[in-house]
């Protein structure tokens, strides 16, 4: 079912069984257009009027006594099961009219729980269908097809009294009768109506009490109704028939209000009349948007459907084309951003290759690359930096000599040895085995060498070993004296430590024994 | 199996306004969407483009003025070394006859002298250099030589003279002996100590062989 939600503009036929009036929706206000008969001239006037406009979308509301309510249990299936359920119970019960239509209204409490079914439809399609016709004639939408009974939901909602478990909503129309709309909890359960002239009663308040009767017992023996429980009875007139609000008979309690109280109906132009609870209704539901249709099938709604896709095309498209903009805005100036960033860096870079080109022509000339010969110069200077002169040896041994005059030196040797670095920094990813009898010359390379004298001889004394002794170790305490030197005597003259063997010859002579030394000059940092 | 649409089919033509404004504006959203991102990728590119100019303009301007402070630092000691002979190939033979004069100068006894294949080490960049140079090699010989000696000043000489004379060589070892430490005597000419000594000879290769290395 389609709501009328968002139509600016509508025009309403309301049709009932002698005449159409013809209402248009605009600017909140519900306005007569025109009120024709079924002849052949007012067909030619609403034809006219329909090329004049093929804008604005119809809704169909009849106010005929062929509307038909049947009430029935059905087993509780859902989705397709219920939907090809509920189309075979409408074409078993209503097969001559396509304005047909099914609901659920509840659900029976015991037993196995059926689902309670209202079908409705309009039997007597033939009043209304030639201005349906006319109207799809000119591919005009056709937004809902509905009756004056289901009006009178909104109208139950717009007085607020829609919650009452049982309602009966009566409406007085000027041509068609006493309409009577029984609600449950708002939603329509029944509804007929009585054609003026019908009733043999003398005054409106004897029909009133009459017809409502009538309905109560009708409504009672089709169990929509219990016995004991009373029926809120709505009346609603165009203009007060009573100074009474309430009046109570039996099981029947009476609410009178006037149309014409109503806060709307100033906003309603109809001609010659005043408004009823139908235009009422219809004011009030168009307002809230909440107007549906009910009994107009797909055939009927293809133009208002055709509408809705063409209008989702053009929404489509405009969201399509404003995506589009939000979208590429900010990639736009984003690219926009990085060209001037680009500008900005081209700008930077030319001054640079200027320079460049500047330092290009001053270059000096080289005999080799800057790299190779940094790495020439600086592993030369390291290398020579390790050179050890016998000048310097021969000083150092001189100096000790010095300070032990009757030492007697047989031997004086030196080499160079590789330090170990500790926690030395290896190359990654480059392993380079260096054979044994190369470590000393990587050494040297690397500047991890030192210099390493060995020095050995004799020495007596007249007087004792101790003596003798005495004199190797002045000269170690001599050479001590320079601090980047370590000395290790490594052979004393004798050796008195009680762990090993003592040799030698106590003949009352000189004291003479062999010494050794070793002196280590600290390694270059 | 056909799709059952509740509308016949001049009433589809009712849509073909719209349906062509929606393709015509898909068209152009996609054409807005798809060319916006090309330029913004195309943008992107030449923006990365611009910024590696940039920095190769610096890293050349920075390099160049690199080696040239390397080259102004470094120019003359090369020089010095290059005049030295190291950084050319080992001339054995005018080492050998650099030691014939040596040993005339200081009045020396006959030398033995046993120079040795040549080895080679190449040298390491920093390697975290991202322009390292090319290759250099340290190429050294092992000089042996022997001699006797009146006194300990004929090896102090001899040496110096290698030292100073002959390019980059390095004493590794030396040995000095008394032959006699009982018989010493420097107040006559004869000789009195015996010395061995072992050098490295140095030179750089600055076009070395490509090296192989075994693992």
């Amino acid at each position: 079912m389609f709501s009328l939600f968002g139509q600016a503009k509508v025009n309403l036929l309301v049709i009932d069984a002698d005449e159409v009036i013809h209402l248009r929706w605009q600017n909140g206000k519900l306005k007569q257009i025109d009120q024709y008969y079924a002849s052949g001239s007012d067909f030619d006037r609403f034809h006219v009027f329909l090329e004049n406009d093929r804008k604005t979308p119809f809704a169909i509301v009849t106010d005929v006594i062929e509307e038909d309510f049947r009430s029935e249990t059905v087993a509780h299936v859902t989705g397709a099961d219920r939907k090809a359920l509920l189309a075979r119970k409408l074409n078993h019960l209503f097969r001559t009219t396509r304005y047909r239509t099914a609901r659920v209204i509840g659900r029976e409490s015991e037993g196995r729980k059926d689902d309670r079914i209202l079908f409705t439809a309009l039997t007597k399609p033939d009043m209304f269908e030639p201005w349906l016709a006319r109207i799809l004639a000119q591919k005009i939408p056709v937004l809902a097809v509905t009756s004056a009974a289901y009006i009178m939901e909104h109208f139950a909602q717009s007085l607020s009294v829609s919650n009452a478990p049982h309602l009966l909503v009566v409406n007085q129309e000027g041509s068609s009768g006493l309409r009577q709309t029984y609600l449950q909890k708002g939603r329509v359960i029944f509804g007929r109506l009585t054609p003026a002239g019908v009733s043999r009663s003398d005054s409106f308040a004897e029909l009133l009490i009459e017809q409502c009767d009538q309905t109560r017992k009708y409504l009672e023996r089709i169990k929509q109704l219990p016995y004991d429980v009373p029926l809120q009875i709505y009346v609603f007139t165009p203009e007060a028939f009573t100074d009474e609000r309430e009046t109570v008979k039996d099981l029947l309690h009476f609410h009178y209000r006037s149309i014409e109280e109503l806060p709307l109906t100033r906003k309603i132009d109809i001609k010659n009349v005043q408004p009823g609870a139908i235009a009422y209704s219809l004011i009030s539901g168009m307002r809230k948007r909440a107007i549906r249709n009910v009994y107009a099938p797909d055939s009927v709604l293809r133009y208002l459907k055709l509408r809705k896709i063409s209008g989702a095309l053009y929404s489509m498209s405009l969201i399509a084309l404003l995506g589009a903009g939000i979208v590429v805005g900010p990639t736009l100036a984003d690219a926009a951003s990085k060209w001037e960033q680009e500008a900005r860096l081209d700008e930077r870079t030319a001054p640079l290759l200027i320079e460049y080109e500047q330092l290009t022509e001053r270059f000096p000339e080289t005999p080799i690359p800057s790299a190779q010969m940094e790495i020439l110069v600086e592993t030369h200077d390291r290398i020579a930096q390790q050179v050890v002169r016998p000048n310097e040896v021969m000083a150092l041994i001189g100096q000790g000599l010095a300070a032990s005059p009757e030492l007697r030196l047989a031997e004086v040797s030196w080499y160079l040895d590789e330090v170990v670095a500790v926690g030395s920094e290896q190359s990654y990813g480059e392993v380079i085995v260096v054979p044994e009898d190369q470590r000393v010359q990587q050494a040297i390379i690397e500047g991890r060498s030192q210099v390493v004298i060995s020095v050995s001889g004799m020495v007596m004394s007249e007087a004792s070993f101790r003596d003798a002794t005495a004199q190797v170790m002045l000269f170690v305490d001599a050479l001590k004296t320079q601090s980047e030197y370590e000395v290790t005597p490594v052979k004393l003259p004798i050796n008195v430590s009680s762990n090993i063997n003592v040799a030698t010859t106590v003949d009352g002579g000189a004291a003479r024994g062999e010494f050794a030394i070793e002196i280590r000059k600290e390694p270059l940092q | 199996m056909s799709l059952k649409l509740p509308f016949e089919k001049q009433d589809l033509l009712l849509l073909r306004t719209p349906v062509i404004i929606f393709i015509v504006a898909a068209l152009i959203a996609s054409v807005l969407y798809f060319g916006s991102d090309s330029l913004n990728r195309s943008a992107s590119f030449d923006l990365s483009q611009a910024q590696a100019r940039y920095e190769q303009a610096m890293a050349s301007v920075r390099e160049i003025a690199d080696e040239e402070e390397t080259i102004i630092r470094y120019i003359d000691r090369y020089r010095e070394i290059e005049e030295e002979g190291a950084v050319r190939t080992e001339d054995r033979l005018a080492l050998i006859e650099q030691v014939g004069d040596f040993r005339t100068r200081y009045n020396l006894y006959p030398i033995q002298m046993d120079i040795g294949g040549q080895g080679a080490l190449a040298l390491k960049y920093d390697p975290l250099d991202l322009n390292p140079g090319a290759p250099v090699n340290v190429n050294f010989s092992d000089i042996a030589f022997s001699y006797s000696l009146v006194h300990e000043e004929d090896l102090t000489r001899l040496l110096n003279a290698f030292i100073d004379e002959s390019g980059l060589l390095v004493p590794n070892s030396c040995e000095m002996k008394a032959e006699n430490l009982a018989e010493l005597n420097f107040t006559q000419l004869g000789f009195n100590l015996a010395a061995n000594c072992e050098l490295f000879w140095f030179t750089f290769d600055l076009a070395p062989p490509e090296v192989i290395y075994e693992y």
